[in-house]
Formats: structure tokens, sequence, C-alpha cells
């Protein structure tokens, strides 16, 4: 068996009355591609932000390459790459003076920042803005600059919210070659993403949240065959079916019979 | 109306009205924001309108109407104005918003006039207009007054979108709010200096008799009368005075200017609907960006790496965000400031105890020291919480704040200490440049602790510079930080009384020097290890001063 790179055991969070998350327990072995899935709302983000030690649970340990993300956040944190929901930039740094900063607070030689600033800012396709301050940027160049900065210490486990979403296609190959390079060389990926398409893809295990709890883990053959669905159905069946969406939404589908009529188009 | 889409306007005036009543049901915050604004504004209005009002009545021709043009062509100015530095004054639509949808542009510039009566600035001049409307409605001027004021009020709202439209990539442009910040709150920081300066030129220069000869002779409204709102007074003041012909040529050169101008909106409307920009000048094409390396001076490469890099970081990140430059360009303008206060007040005599000179410098490094030490985890801004999931030490993180913090709080003490020999005489001076080191040692040190333990949400939206952030710190993190934080540097500082007694009180200069020297040694001696409690205590409290700092969701 591999070792562990991410333990969560009965995590916990609770704002005021409102459960958000619900005693959730998961493991993700080393060099895993982890896809973790939930509609919104359903406490994705809240999940990973205790399991890297942004917010404190409720209830529940959480566990990084072994060590205890609250009783010794630091080397917890030695561990970890994480691309968050919020991006959490420097707005008034440019992208290589945040990437370089990153590399630096990870405890990188200034040499490796300085080589490795460069190759992910070419690799990003930054260089040309490279000096631009990042609140002057787009949506999909501060992903990529909050990207390059996440995986700058080639991190042991890696956990990223929404990857690819706002990015063009160009960088979007360009990251998934990333993502597959690290995994090859043993890096654990926790990967949160609405396009159901690319977790197929790239995920080696998939889990479901849905109102704060954990609904469904596994492989994709695993999750077909808890669902009961035939070897063709895809994650986007399962994962409606897990939620319990999938027949609320053809029946409201169904009543959107205004959408037939349109003027001038023919049935 | 004919050509106007009502259920449009219907819902558009709908949604005005929704905005402005969740305003108030909303944070409490926004409803004490807007209850301030009223506070500040509506006596200070009220003030004017009845000053004016009184204006009006009793003073005799022709100020009555050089008044009431000052007022309205005043009232337009703002309006054209203000969207350049403090933002849109009637914000009732956003017009960007409705480009998606169906809506012609003659319905967006009916729904924004009609928006406008929903905004607080309206409230605002209502007193304004309803001073005019009492005082000239008596007078055979009642017509123009009725016809008048609308228009004037549609004046002020289309010069203020033509500005918004037409001018709205560079005033929304990061760089022109960045400048305007640091702009505005230097004027407003040297407004009692610039007074005063500009009082003593008059004093010195201009002839008393000649001054007042020229202001009981001027006539301000023969020029304001050519300005959109001036020509509405000059058809009030020629209507009250019975030459109906001349007030109503006055009247509808104003109603022309109001069509042009109208006309003017509606083409920057439409060059916005269709996607061209509007823009002085031509556009600066993309330059290449040369990659630099990081400048560092031969000083920081004395601070051994990591430290050396997260100094760096700190310094550019004071300098660029524009409300804490403020607070470095402020550091070396208010000792002039409060010198020109001195010498222009009237207390200078001409002789100058320079003994003291080395007190002020103590007593003034407390200044940039709580400028640039407090709340220091608040400035962070997103990035806190990409520091709060990296691994470095968090020792080093206060070491790296705690000499950045040192450094730009020392830099105007060393900057006037060389130019305050010329006035003072070197022992008392040279004591009070080590205090004032020590004192900004110490008080860092409290400050670093301080913004663990009491931190509270800043203010870092350049669109919206002298607004109150979202969420507030709360009573305890207040009243720590205004009162427990001086408490405790005097505290902490108390060793420094005893150099200050020996060279001020005993005049015994050498020994106060020796021990003043040692002070230094001491307050940063504080500082550094402050740090370690102030890093111990961030360790535990992370996620929680994250939740305090975190701006309001769902807005």
């Amino acid at each position: 068996m591999k070792p562990i790179a991410i333990e969560a055991k009965g995590l916990k969070k609770q704002f005021d009355k409102k459960v958000a998350v619900h005693d959730l327990s998961l493991t993700v072995e080393q060099g895993e591609f982890f896809g973790f899935l939930g509609p919104n709302g359903a406490g994705k983000s809240t999940t990973i932000k205790m399991l890297v030690g942004l917010l404190r649970p409720s209830a529940g340990t959480a566990t990084i390459s072994g060590f205890d993300v609250w009783q010794e956040p630091l080397k917890a944190k030695a561990q970890l790459g994480v691309l968050p929901e919020g991006l959490n930039l420097y707005e008034r740094l440019n992208a290589r003076e945040f990437i370089r900063f990153a590399g630096t607070m990870y405890g990188l030689e200034k040499r490796d920042v300085d080589q490795r600033t460069e190759e992910l800012l070419a690799l990003m396709d930054l260089e040309d803005a490279a000096e631009k301050l990042i609140v002057d940027y787009s949506q999909g160049m501060r992903k990529k600059t909050a990207l390059a900065a996440a995986i700058i210490h080639a991190p042991r486990v890696l956990f990223l919210d929404e990857p690819f979403e706002g990015i063009d296609a160009i960088s979007v190959r360009a990251i998934r070659q990333v993502l597959d390079r690290l995994r090859s060389s043993g890096t654990t990926i926790f990967f949160s993403s609405h396009i159901l398409e690319v977790v197929q893809r790239l995920c080696t295990r998939i889990a479901v949240i849905n109102e704060g709890e954990l609904v469904a883990a596994g492989t994709m053959a695993e999750l077909r065959q808890k669902a009961q669905s035939d070897p063709d159905s895809t994650l986007e069946d399962l994962f409606l079916k897990a939620v319990g969406a999938e027949e609320k939404q053809n029946t409201q589908i169904g009543e959107l019979s205004w959408l037939d009529g349109l003027p001038g188009a023919s049935a | 109306m004919m050509g106007i889409n009502t259920a449009q306007q219907r819902t558009l005036f709908g949604l005005r009205s929704r905005l402005l009543w969740r305003q108030f049901t909303g944070e409490k915050g926004r409803i004490i924001s807007a209850l301030i604004v009223l506070l500040i504004f509506g006596p200070m209005v009220l003030g004017i309108s009845i000053a004016s009002a009184v204006g009006y009545i009793q003073l005799e021709a022709p100020w009555p109407a050089q008044i009431l043009g000052g007022v309205l062509v005043l009232l337009w100015v703002v309006w054209a104005v203000a969207p350049v530095f403090l933002g849109p004054i009637n914000v009732s639509i956003d017009v960007s918003r409705l480009l998606v949808y169906p809506v012609t542009r003659r319905d967006m510039a009916t729904a924004v006039l009609f928006g406008t009566l929903l905004d607080y600035p309206t409230f605002l001049v209502l007193p304004l207009f309803a001073a005019i409307v009492a005082s000239w409605m008596w007078s055979l001027a009642w017509p123009f007054v009725l016809l008048g004021l609308p228009i004037a009020y549609l004046h002020m709202v289309i010069i203020g979108q033509i500005v918004m439209v037409g001018a709205g990539s560079i005033l929304n442009s990061r760089r022109f709010r960045d400048l305007s910040i640091v702009v505005f709150s230097i004027l407003g920081a040297s407004c009692y200096f610039i007074s005063q300066g500009v009082t003593r030129v008059l004093e010195e220069f201009v002839d008393l008799e000649s001054a007042e000869t020229f202001l009981l002779t001027w006539r301000p409204l023969d020029q304001l009368q050519w300005l959109p709102t001036g020509s509405i007074a000059r058809a009030i003041e020629q209507g009250a005075a019975g030459n109906f012909g001349l007030a109503t040529a006055w009247l509808g050169y104003s109603l022309l200017l109001l069509v042009g101008l109208g006309y003017v909106w509606l083409v920057l409307l439409d060059r916005l609907i269709t996607g061209q920009t509007f823009s002085f000048g031509q556009a600066d094409a993309p330059k290449a960006a040369k990659p630099k390396r990081a400048r560092r001076s031969f000083k920081l490469k004395l601070l051994p790496e990591p430290l050396q890099s997260i100094v760096l970081k700190e310094i550019i990140l004071t300098w660029r965000i524009p409300q804490r430059r403020i607070g470095m360009i402020q550091a070396f303008l208010l000792p002039v400031i409060f010198s020109g206060i001195y010498l222009f007040s009237g207390e200078f005599d001409g002789e100058f105890n320079g003994r003291w000179v080395g007190l002020f410098l103590i007593g003034y490094s407390y200044i940039p020291t709580l400028g640039f030490g407090s709340n220091t985890l608040a400035w962070e801004g997103q990035g806190l919480a990409m520091l709060f999931l990296t691994p470095a030490s968090r020792r080093l993180i206060f070491q790296a704040k705690t000499v950045t913090s040192i450094l730009l709080a020392a830099l105007p003490i060393a900057f006037f200490t060389p130019l305050l020999f010329f006035i003072s005489p070197p022992l008392p001076l040279l004591t009070g440049f080590f205090l004032a080191l020590g004192f900004i040692g110490v008080g860092t040190a409290v400050v670093m602790l301080f913004s663990v333990w009491f931190p509270y949400p800043v203010n870092m939206d350049p669109k919206r510079p002298f607004a109150q952030p979202e969420r507030r710190g709360g009573f305890i993190p207040t009243l720590m930080n205004v009162i427990g934080t001086p408490l405790l540097t005097g505290l902490l500082g108390i060793p420094l009384a005893l150099p200050i007694a020996l060279v001020w009180w005993f005049e015994w200069a050498w020994p106060g020097l020796i021990l003043a020297v040692i002070c230094a040694v001491y307050g940063l001696g504080v500082a550094w290890v402050m740090c370690g409690p102030a890093a111990e205590q961030l360790l535990k409290r992370e996620p929680e001063i994250l939740d305090a700092l975190r701006a309001p969701e769902g807005d």
C-alpha cells in the first residue's frame, strides 16, 4: 500500500447553526489524482480550507503526509501547494515578484527561485505581462500566476480549486501537462472542479460531497458499480445521480415547454 | 411618453428603489455610513441653504442674483468634477450593466434621469432648491423658477454622466485612482498650511482697500451666465425684474445647451453600447515588457536571505498601496506642515530655543511608527491567506515586518536630523535622534503584537479609497488599538524617560546622550525580541485572523 498523502477524520465545520461539513472522512494515497466534486454550496471549499489549515474545523483532524495540519502546521504546509478558490494574490506585486516571493517563502535557494520563476513565467505565457501589477491582470492571468506560485517548490501534495476556470485552451493544455508531470513524479493532486469531463479524464479516484456529507467515493468503475449504472455512463451521469439532481432536473426541464416553440424556428 | 418603454422604466425605477431600500435594511455599517454622510453634509447643506435664502431675500440687487448664479454654477461644477476624483455622484443605474439587455439608449437615458431622483446627492440638493423656490417664487420670476430648476437639475445629471461615460476608461483606471488618492490626501493634510500661506501672501502683497473695491464691484454672474446653470440664474433675475423677453431668451439659451449636452451624452452612450471606447487621445500601444532584475539597495543586501526578500516585498507593497504610500509621503510632509503652522500661527516671535527640537523628534517618531506598523497583517490584503499557507517561519515574517516598519519610520527622522543641526545644539538633538530610534523600536514592538491580537479590516479598494471598510473591527480591537497601544508603548518606553530628564531637565548632555544610545539599543532590542511572542500567537490564531479580516461574502 502506498503512503497516505491526505487524511481527514471526522471533519466537521459549523457556522452558527449551519453545518457546512459534517463528519467527513477521506484518505488520498501518495501519487493519486483525486477529484473532489460537489454542487455549489456543498462544502468543497470549506473542506479544502480545513485540509490546508486556513479554517479551523469544529471537530475532526486533518493530516498531510503524516503531519497534523493543526498540531504541526509548518511541517504540513511545507508539503503543500495550494491554488485556493479566492486566489489570494498580492495584487500590488507583479507576477515575477509574486512567484519569486512564494519561492522564497517555501524556503528555496535564491538561484532556484530565480530560475524556476522565469521557467514558470514562460510556461504560463506570462512573460510579457510579468512587470504589470497583478491588480491589472485578467482572471485567467491571475489564475496562472497563482498556480505558478503554488507549484514553484514542487509540492508533495497539491490542492487545486477550479484551476481551469477562465483560462484559455493553450494554457489549459500547458497546465495539464505540468499536472501530469507532477503526478508522475509522485505528487498527490487534490482536484476540485465543475468541469466533469476534465475530472473524468484526469482523476484516478473521485469523491462527491453534497450538503456537507461525502455521498460517493472511488474510481470511475467503483462509482458505476455503486450507482448500478451502465459501463458507458459518464461522470456527469454518476454525479447527478449521487447528489440526487438527475430526476428533479428532468422534471423541471420538462416543465419548460415554452422553450420549444421559438418563433421562426422549425421543429 | 412616445418611444419610451414604460414597462422597462417601471422595472428599472423599481430596481433603483429596492437598491436604495436595501442600503438601509442590509448591513448595519452601511446605515451608519449613510447617517454619517447625512449628519456631516446635511447640516452643511442646510446652513448654505438658509444663508443663501437670507441673501436672496435680505440683500439688495444685484447680490441675490449673483448668489443664485453662484449656487447653481457651484452645483453644476460639483457634479462635473466629483466623478473625476470621488467617483460618480449619481450612481442611480450603471448603464454598462444594461448593455446586455435590449434597452435603447433613449430608455437608458430616461432610466438614469429618473433613477437619480433616488440618490443621496439629490436629497442633499433639495434644501438648496427649496431655498430658491421659497425666495423667488413670490416674485414675478415664478414661471422661470418652475421651469429653470428642473432644467438646472438635468444639466447637473447630464454633465456628471458625460464625464462618467466619456472619460470612464480613464476614471476607472487603476493608475488614475491611485494618483487621485495620493493627491487628495496630501492636499487634505496640507490644507491648513496652504490656507495660511495664501493668507500671508494676500496680507503681504495685496492692497486690502483695492481688494475691497474689487469685491464690491465684482459681478461674477456676468461670466457665469454663459454656463448652463448660470444662464438660469440670469433668466430668474430678469424674470423678477419683469423683463420677460430677456428671461425667456436666457432660459432658451440654457435649454439649447441642455439639448446639445444631452445629444453629446447620447452619442457617448451610443459609443458605449456599440463598444467603441472613448478616450482622450490615442490609446497607448502595448509595450513589450523587459525582464527586470529586482533592484535591491546596498543596505538591503546587508540583510540575510530570506529576510531580505520579505523586507523588499514589504517596502514595495508599502509604496504601491496608495493608502500606505500616503503615509510615506506624509511622514516627510508633516514636519514641514507642523513647522509652517508654528511659523505662521503668530506664536513665533523670531526667537527659537533649539534645545527642544530633539524632544520634538521623539514625539514625532510615534506618528510614522503607528502609520507603518499598525495592523500590519491587514495590509497584506488578499495575500495574507497565501502567506499563511507557506511554511515560512512566522518569526521571520515578523522580523521582516519589524525591520521594514523601523526602517520606514526612521527614514524621516534620519532625513530631518542633519537639517535640524542648523537650529539645534548638537548634543540634545543627537539625544533626541537616538531616543526617537528607541521609541520607534518600542512602538513597533507593541503594534506588531497588537496586529496579531486585535486585527481589524482596512479598506484597500482603489475605487472607493475614502470609504470605510465593509466590515468593522469591533469594539475590543478598536479600543485596544486606540488606548491599549499608547499605554503599553508608554510602559515599555519608561526607561527612555531617564535620558530625557538628564538632558532637558538636569542639562547633563553627555550622560544623557550615552544613555540615549543605550535606550536606542533597548528599543530596537524589544522590537526584535517581541517578534517571538507575536509569531507564536500568529501560528495559533491564523484562521481567526483570516476570519476577522475577510471581506463580507455575497456583496
